[in-house]
């Protein structure tokens, strides 16, 4: 057989629903403005929600990861003062990985955002020493519309 | 580590279909920030009755501001309490993975989606008139 390929952990790893989620995290930024990336916790459902309290500098940018992976998952930019309370989304990918564009022909091309595992958090060029909170709801019960958002 | 961060995790056993009902008494023309409790699922009806409780009816330009507590954000902002009692299910319009607020258009339907909280919930009133009073409920979809 030509190269590996390994499960982690033995198994794919599975979680059971703990209804709808809130993993909150209270941001203090260093000199540079900076939060070194860290994980927040473990979520496993559709990303339905994001809170922000606005108390980072403008321009910082609050970056939610895959922690296994490194991938991105949702960026927010701050504006200073400005909370923001938002349902995110995603534009979805054909069989290629390539985007979809959105056309008469293919309306409804943005859908949930889905996590499985645990989540990274990353600040940058938040400003000196600045404080924000910053939650993110996950819902784990599936209690989405159907048909459009699974 | 540069910088610091502080994690909480938060999730409830859910109770089905939630409903709470507040009653509303203005002072100044307003209700601070007030906590209304914990929820954790969809946002699927508000209703109000400008003319509940034992002051003048509620001002039909009132307000009605719902925040999330921890952050302050607002989750829904009527800004016409209205002059008779009304029901809708609210929703908002998603962002995409970058925070940016998609456009309906004939190429991008379907954009406006549920509202979904988690925690614990303040209700406001602002723009009412000395002392009216009223009822807002609002309903949430818990997970069974």
């Amino acid at each position: 057989m030509a190269g590996t390929a390994v499960i982690l952990g033995g198994a794919p790893a599975l979680h059971r629903s703990r209804g709808v989620v809130r993993i909150e995290a209270d941001l203090t930024t260093d000199a540079s403005g900076v939060v070194t990336e860290f994980t927040a916790g473990e979520a496993w459902g559709r990303l339905v929600g994001i809170a922000y309290d606005g108390g980072l500098a403008t321009s910082g940018t609050i970056t939610v990861k895959d922690q296994k992976t490194g991938a991105t998952l949702f960026t927010l930019t701050s504006t200073s003062g400005t909370k923001v309370y938002a349902r995110p989304s995603t534009v979805i990918v054909d069989n290629a990985g390539t985007a979809v564009t959105a056309a008469a022909t293919a309306p409804n091309v943005n859908r949930d955002i889905k996590v499985a595992g645990k989540v990274n958090i990353v600040v940058a060029a938040g400003g000196n020493a600045l404080t924000g909170k910053f939650a993110l709801i996950i819902d784990e019960a599936g209690l989405g519309t159907k048909a459009v958002n699974v | 580590m540069a910088g610091s961060a502080v994690t909480t995790v938060t999730a409830r056993k859910g109770r089905g279909v939630v409903r709470v009902d507040i009653d509303l008494t203005c002072s100044g023309g307003a209700v601070s920030a007030t906590p209304i409790g914990s929820y954790f699922g969809r946002l699927v009806a508000v209703l109000a009755d400008p003319t509940a409780g034992a002051g003048a009816t509620m001002t039909s330009t009132a307000d009605i501001l719902l925040t999330d507590h921890a952050t302050g954000a607002a989750i829904l902002s009527d800004l016409t309490f209205g002059a008779a009692a009304f029901y809708y299910r609210p929703t908002t319009n998603i962002v995409d993975n970058a925070g940016a607020t998609v456009a309906a258009a004939t190429t991008a339907v379907d954009v406006n989606r549920d509202i979904f909280v988690a925690g614990k919930l303040d209700i406001a009133i602002a723009n009412a008139t000395t002392t009216d009073t009223g009822r807002v409920t609002l309903v949430f979809e818990e997970a069974a």
